[in-house]
């Protein structure tokens, strides 16, 4: 008996997986912010919000244990541990969110949170690919400027054997999806549009759009025949593309008028660009090779000209899209929405702001780390999501009241594994029935192991994910969510006391009061408040149901609340 | 292949161009407020009806039940048939209990049972593909406002709301999966999207785990709203409403396990249905609107008979027969036939002209379907084609009449009554359309 | 005319076949045969008539249709006295006619033979008796000569496609939707035995699928062939074009071939040439059309034959020099009104593709 306590005690010590953000000292990013004179990007952003909402009452800034979790959900994808906020609440200097801003956005989190905010962008559920997931974290671990991202995406390079995963966002959607489907070019032709320029031309596909003046049929046609002459490569088992020989115009007409025009590959925001002319026997670099299964790579590359004519600092759109998803994902709401929708008359709520922030980060080469810890640092992106007293609700453009935010599929599982110590019991499971030396694990690599903790990690992406091919852009919960919560096994596994778990943790606390504290700052990083605190010491004590099931269904309910649901 | 893919799998496939892309910019033109996105999410909960209508309808508990054949079911193998011409097919037709009335002989019951109901055999309808003919039909084609429309049962979940059962308004009864289908519920949000029962099984994890208490489940869920209430003071309530709403869906669908036990279903109402998807999926049906659900969608897959018409159809109408007689006599022995307006339809017909794979292809141009039941006229048949099928000769008739007719049938006036959205006036029905007066009773 | 197209060999042919004639029509015409003196082709479709052309001129010359079906004629034969036509339609009508003279004559029907569909008449060898299959799953057999009914088999469970008549006038055999053999004694009009030929079914969303769409005895009565297709899917008619060579002894599948992809779809109709080979046509999606040669023997056909769209039947002339098979026209698929010029509603129809049949040696020569 002793000596099992004793070993227990010992994994316990060695359980302790590894979360800890180490905080460096502040302002680690050498990229400093332009002249003085205009002052920091963050100031002037505050300034350019400040001056729409002269008429509004401003929320106050947000409590230190609000930001702390807004922050670690918006940089590190998760909450932060109860030793981190524990961490955060001891630490008196004045700088320390600044600090905490630099230690995520230099910390280990930050490449995965970016990999699967990027992935469910620019995927939107149509499934994943290892080349892809590795492509995509290798760029955020190694901060590649936006428009070499979009770059290697539009263009994907498949002998640079870091970044070649980035043709899966096009050969996913090349993908034949069924006898009867054909292969969906204009799909693809759509998305490049929406997601790296903020222009959706799917409407302009047979006609000029009809009532967005901005965007015309051949917009849609110049960049539509880029993508018909891509072909998914064969010759190689990764996603990679090749593309045919491009020698003439596209001819298109319009529903409407039937007249025949012509037209060249067309950048969105970039205009047409002439296609190369070359001798017969010039046109190819590398010749057709039926027996080797390779398409010939020709001279001529509307893919290169393409990438080269959107993701450059030239290119209004191109700009104004990556800093409008960028804004959008730190405040809540785009500023030009739908997020795809630019034009002359879908104006941004602060064009002056829009501008202010594609011009500075095309000046900062695209650095995402920039631009989010710019942002991080406004105060608009501080402040309080509750309202002021006796305000009434100020228009959601105004962000005189911090936006909600929802919670992606992929937050919430590294959110509940954390706050329900599901990772320390995963890791004490696999020190006792597999290797009793084995060291501490990130959560990542635990999931790498657990098949349970995998298939959590599943489960909560098809409950909480969309469906495919739809941005998550708002909060929806669903009765489906809701059942799972209430009665699935993942669930229930998750609120049984096993070493190590949350549940677990509370059924060894002495006190009622220890009880609570630990609960409030294990999910919700907070302390509760005095009238919570009597809430729970009221149920505790009157419930006559056994004390281990209260502690599971105290941890249900905080675990499933709204302020746990969403990020605030 | 399937229709359910060609629609379902790929919604926006092109060339139909995508309704929500075209309109937000265009509700800007018409001069209302382009700050929140349409159809997205939480406009969801500000789709206000003008109040006064909801209370009024409310009290009469009518109910509409849907049955949808995905794909096009075939007017020639069955409401209008045109036997022994080019291209009529290979079937009889047989006289019905309206005297003068032919139907094909693939529907023997329903013919017996004709006088119960009203045919229309002249729709008129404008696309010939699913991906923009299933939207289309199940919106009944408002006049464009630049906004989403909502697809018919969540309008309806939406105008009439719950019943007194407190059971979802709008409940899918489907092959395949389940679970709670928002993304047609348009401008409404997903709060009025269809609660999809996969072929008939309740919604995944409906049921309360043995190992879950029934008490610590009630605690769970009261400790949860006491902290949402906490939570909720002095911030925007849209979002812990929404959080809030689902689980009380939740509660509500946990009270009616029972529906969802096909072994609890007396056998010879089984065997009389009939075994197969369809029999069993209106069989559920019919228990859910007895158990007061408003609207009740089942859809039948597979109508898409590009190839094999004849033998497809000669497999599968006789099914529906079947079931759509029992479900008639059901309804009117249960004096349910004043409540519930029933409708059976699909995005379109199929083509008169027969193609090398011996199957019929899309035909909006002149196709039928068949209703009854509350609000309406029945032992009619409106309308006529030509005697080759190729036309409509007499009383064309659009998706949006029908929506008219059937809002009036359930005691909206569908002339007038409006959604509000964002502030913006929504007719719920096509403004240069009205009721078809020979329809109702 | 066209070189002679032999696609995929997969041995020397000992046939090979050329197109030298294509007759158009104006109708769909999805089942001929040719008279027994090959002078008549012999035409039914989806319009209730049986269409006739007369082949003794250079060009075909359209003859007065023979009328008095309804619906679709989907099968017809002739009796080997040569001049009698047996035919049958889908409102379960029974007719024959007398077709020797330019004026046919209808000899005797049988209004009602079937409650709806007949889907298939065999007829014995000796000319003695008929045997229809319907949707109302009867098998029935009638005596030729004036169409008496002789006897009725006890009901299928399923509806049945097909039928024939064994050689000694003792068995007959049907095939059913889902792809099951029954062997019925003539005598006792009971099940002897049964088969179950795989994958020859095909269920979805509330349909089945029939995968048999032809059964025919060799001359000897040894062997039973059942053809048509594996069917994939609903909605399209899809299907890996099969033949199963049924030993008469055992009642098994001796030898059974599947050839070709999904869209191939399934052998509409199959005839024998007397050198011991079978030509087989098959429709499957919209535009795939196949005239395949195979060697009973060999598992691939030995050519197919590709240019035509969706082929419904085939006739074999008998002095097995020439041969017609009705396909579709191009294009006959299509959403919404299909219009001419005029603005009027278009139907399809079924070209006629007239094939020689070339010795290996004459054509080489050719």
């Amino acid at each position: 008996m002793q000596s099992t306590i004793h070993l227990n005690k010992t994994a316990m010590c060695r359980s302790k997986v590894v979360l800890a953000i180490c905080v460096v000292a502040a302002n680690s990013f050498p990229v400093s912010s332009v002249g003085a004179a205009e002052g920091e990007l963050h100031d002037r952003v505050d300034k350019l919000i400040d001056a729409r909402a002269t008429d509004l009452t401003f929320a106050e800034n947000a409590a230190d244990v609000d930001f702390l979790r807004r922050v670690y959900l918006d940089l590190a994808g998760r909450i932060p541990s109860a030793d981190e906020a524990r961490q955060f609440r001891s630490d008196t200097t004045p700088v320390k969110r600044t600090a905490l801003i630099d230690a995520l956005l230099a910390g280990p989190d930050y490449p995965r949170r970016m990999q699967e905010l990027f992935h469910v962008t620019l995927m939107e559920r149509r499934g994943d690919h290892e080349e892809w997931t590795g492509f995509l974290r290798t760029a955020f671990e190694q901060n590649l400027p936006w428009h070499q991202v979009a770059a290697a995406i539009l263009k994907p390079d498949a002998d640079h054997e870091d970044l070649r995963g980035a043709a899966f966002f096009q050969t996913q959607r090349l993908v034949k999806e069924g006898a009867m489907a054909p292969i969906d070019v204009p799909g693809l032709t759509r998305d490049v549009g929406r997601l790296f320029a903020g222009v959706d031309l799917q409407c302009a596909q047979c006609h000029d759009h009809l009532t967005v003046s901005d965007y015309s049929q051949q917009d849609f046609q110049g960049l539509h025949m880029v993508f018909e002459n891509v072909d998914i490569r064969r010759d190689v088992k990764f996603p990679a593309i090749g593309e045919k020989l491009m020698t003439e115009q596209k001819e298109f007409s319009s529903v409407f008028e039937h007249v025949k025009l012509k037209t060249s590959p067309v950048v969105p925001g970039g205009g047409e660009f002439e296609i190369a002319a070359f001798e017969k026997e010039q046109q190819y670099i590398e010749l057709p090779d039926r027996k080797k299964r390779t398409t010939g790579v020709p001279r001529f590359s509307p893919l290169s000209e393409l990438s080269s004519g959107l993701a450059s600092p030239d290119n209004k759109l191109f700009c104004r899209n990556i800093v409008n998803r960028l804004w959008f994902m730190m405040m809540g709401r785009g500023l030009v929405e739908p997020l795809d929708l630019h034009h002359t008359d879908n104006p941004a709520t602060h064009p002056e702001l829009l501008d202010l922030l594609s011009q500075e980060f095309a000046r900062h080469d695209f650095n995402i780390r920039w631009l989010l810890r710019e942002l991080a640092l406004t105060k608009t992106y501080q402040r309080s999501s509750a309202l002021p007293d006796g305000a009434a609700e100020p228009p959601r453009t105004s962000y005189a009241v911090s936006l909600e935010k929802r919670i992606s599929a992929e937050q919430l599982f590294w959110s509940v594994g954390i706050a329900c110590g599901e990772f320390e019991a995963v890791q004490l499971e696999i020190q006792s029935t597999v290797d009793a030396t084995a060291g501490p694990r990130t959560a990542e690599q635990l999931v790498k192991e657990s098949e349970t903790l995998a298939a959590l990690q599943k489960q909560l992406a098809s409950t909480f994910g969309n469906p495919p091919k739809e941005p998550e852009v708002d909060f929806t919960p669903t009765v489906a969510g809701a059942l799972f919560l209430m009665h699935s096994d993942d669930v229930r596994r998750l609120l049984n006391p096993r070493p190590g778990n949350l549940v677990h943790r509370l059924s060894g606390l002495e006190s009622d009061e220890e009880v609570i504290n630990e609960l409030f700052l294990c999910v919700l990083s907070r302390n509760p408040s005095l009238a919570e605190k009597a809430d729970v010491l009221k149920y505790l004590q009157s419930s006559d149901v056994r004390r281990i099931d209260c502690l599971a269904n105290l941890t249900w309910a905080v675990l499933t609340s709204t302020e746990f649901m969403v990020n605030h | 292949m399937s229709c359910e893919s060609s629609f379902e799998a790929v919604p926006m496939k092109s060339p139909a161009c995508n309704i929500s892309q075209h309109n937000v910019s265009r509700r800007r033109i018409l001069g209302t407020t382009a700050g929140a996105a349409s159809g997205l999410g939480l406009g969801a909960l500000g789709g206000l009806v003008q109040p006064a209508i909801g209370e009024e309808l409310k009290k009469q508990e009518k109910q509409v039940l849907l049955l949808w054949l995905d794909g096009g079911m075939s007017q020639l193998e069955s409401w209008d048939p045109k036997p022994n011409t080019q291209f009529g097919g290979p079937y009889r037709s047989i006289p019905t209990s309206l005297p003068g009335v032919h139907i094909s002989e693939l529907m023997p019951r329903t013919a017996a049972m004709m006088h119960h109901l009203a045919v229309v055999r002249s729709m008129e309808t404008v696309d010939n593909s699913h991906s923009s003919g299933v939207p289309r039909m199940l919106r009944g084609d408002p006049t464009n406002r630049g906004v989403v429309y909502p697809f018919w049962g969540s309008a309806v979940a939406k105008l009439m709301g719950a019943t007194a059962s407190g059971l979802p308004p709008y409940v899918w009864v489907k092959p395949g999966n389940g679970g709670f289908i928002s993304k047609y519920a348009g401008f409404l949000g997903a709060k009025y999207g269809a609660l999809a029962l996969g072929d008939g099984k309740p919604p995944t994890n409906l049921v309360r785990p043995d190992d879950l208490a029934e008490r610590d489940a009630k605690e769970r869920r009261k400790l949860q709203q006491l902290f949402n209430q906490r939570y909720a003071v002095g911030r925007r309530k849209q979002w812990n409403e929404a959080n809030s709403y689902v689980y009380d869906v939740a509660d509500t669908l946990m009270k009616h396990t029972r529906l969802f036990d096909e072994s609890l279903l007396p056998g010879k109402d089984r065997e009389r249905y009939g075994r197969h998807d369809f029999g069993r999926h209106t069989l559920l049906a019919r228990n859910l609107l007895e158990s007061g659900v408003r609207f009740v969608q089942v859809t039948s897959y597979g109508w898409d008979t590009h190839g094999d018409n004849f033998n497809a159809h000669s497999s599968r109408v006789p099914k529906v027969d079947q079931t759509f007689a029992a479900l008639l006599q059901d309804l009117i022995d249960r004096s349910m036939m004043d409540n519930v307006l029933v409708v059976m339809m699909a995005e379109f017909g199929r083509t008169p002209r027969i193609n090398g794979s011996v199957g019929r292809d899309h035909w909006p141009n002149a196709w039928s379907m068949a209703m009854t039941g509350s609000g309406i006229r029945t032992g009619q048949v409106l309308g006529e084609t030509s005697p080759d099928g190729t036309e409509v000769t007499s009383h064309p008739l659009d998706i949006g009449h029908m929506f008219h007719t059937w809002y009036t049938a359930l005691g909206l006036e569908s002339q007038h009554a409006e959604f509000v959205n964002d502030g913006q006036p929504l007719p719920i029905a096509n403004d240069e359309m009205a009721p078809v007066k020979e329809l109702l009773s | 005319m066209m070189a002679p197209r032999a696609e995929e060999k997969a041995a020397a042919p000992a046939i090979e076949v050329r197109e030298v004639r294509k007759i158009e029509t104006d109708r769909q015409v999805c089942l001929i045969r040719y008279s027994p003196d090959g002078n008549v082709l012999f035409g039914g479709g989806y319009d209730s008539q049986i269409r006739r052309w007369d082949l003794t001129a250079d060009e075909p010359v359209l003859m007065e249709p023979l009328t008095g079906h309804h619906g679709w004629v989907q099968s017809m034969a002739f009796l080997p006295d040569g001049e009698t036509l047996v035919s049958v339609d889908s409102w379960g009508q029974l007719c024959a006619w007398s077709v020797h003279d330019s004026v046919p004559d209808l000899k005797w029907h049988v209004e009602r033979a079937h409650d709806g569909w007949i889907h298939d008449l065999a007829v014995s060898r000796d000319g003695s008796v008929l045997a229809t299959v319907g949707r109302d799953r009867y098998v029935r057999l009638w005596s030729a000569g004036d169409g008496a009914l002789i006897r009725q088999l006890h009901r299928h469970e399923h509806e049945p496609f097909c039928v024939a008549i064994h050689p000694d006038n003792q068995s007959v055999v049907s095939a059913d939707l889902f792809g099951t053999l029954r062997h019925w004694s003539v005598d006792s009009a009971e099940t002897v035995r049964e088969l179950s030929l795989e994958k020859m079914h095909y269920y979805e969303r509330i349909q089945d699928v029939r995968g048999v769409f032809v059964l025919q005895f060799d001359d000897t009565g040894e062997a039973l062939i059942c053809a048509g297709g594996q069917p994939t899917n609903t909605g399209n008619h899809q299907g890996i074009p099969t033949i199963h060579q049924i030993d008469w002894e055992s009642f098994t599948a001796s030898r059974s071939h599947s050839f070709g992809v999904t869209t191939d779809g399934f052998v509409f109709d199959l005839i024998r040439h007397p050198a011991g080979y079978f030509f087989a046509v098959t429709s499957g999606n919209p535009g795939a059309g196949q005239l395949l040669l195979i060697d009973p023997t060999h598992d691939e056909p030995l050519f197919k034959y590709t240019k035509m769209s969706n082929c419904h039947s085939v006739t074999l002339h008998p002095d097995g020099k020439t041969l017609v098979v009705s396909a579709t026209n191009r294009n006959s698929q299509g959403n919404g009104a299909v219009r001419d010029k005029e603005g009027k509603y278009l139907g399809n129809s079924s070209p006629l593709h007239v094939f020689e049949i070339l010795q290996p040696a004459e054509s080489r020569s050719g």
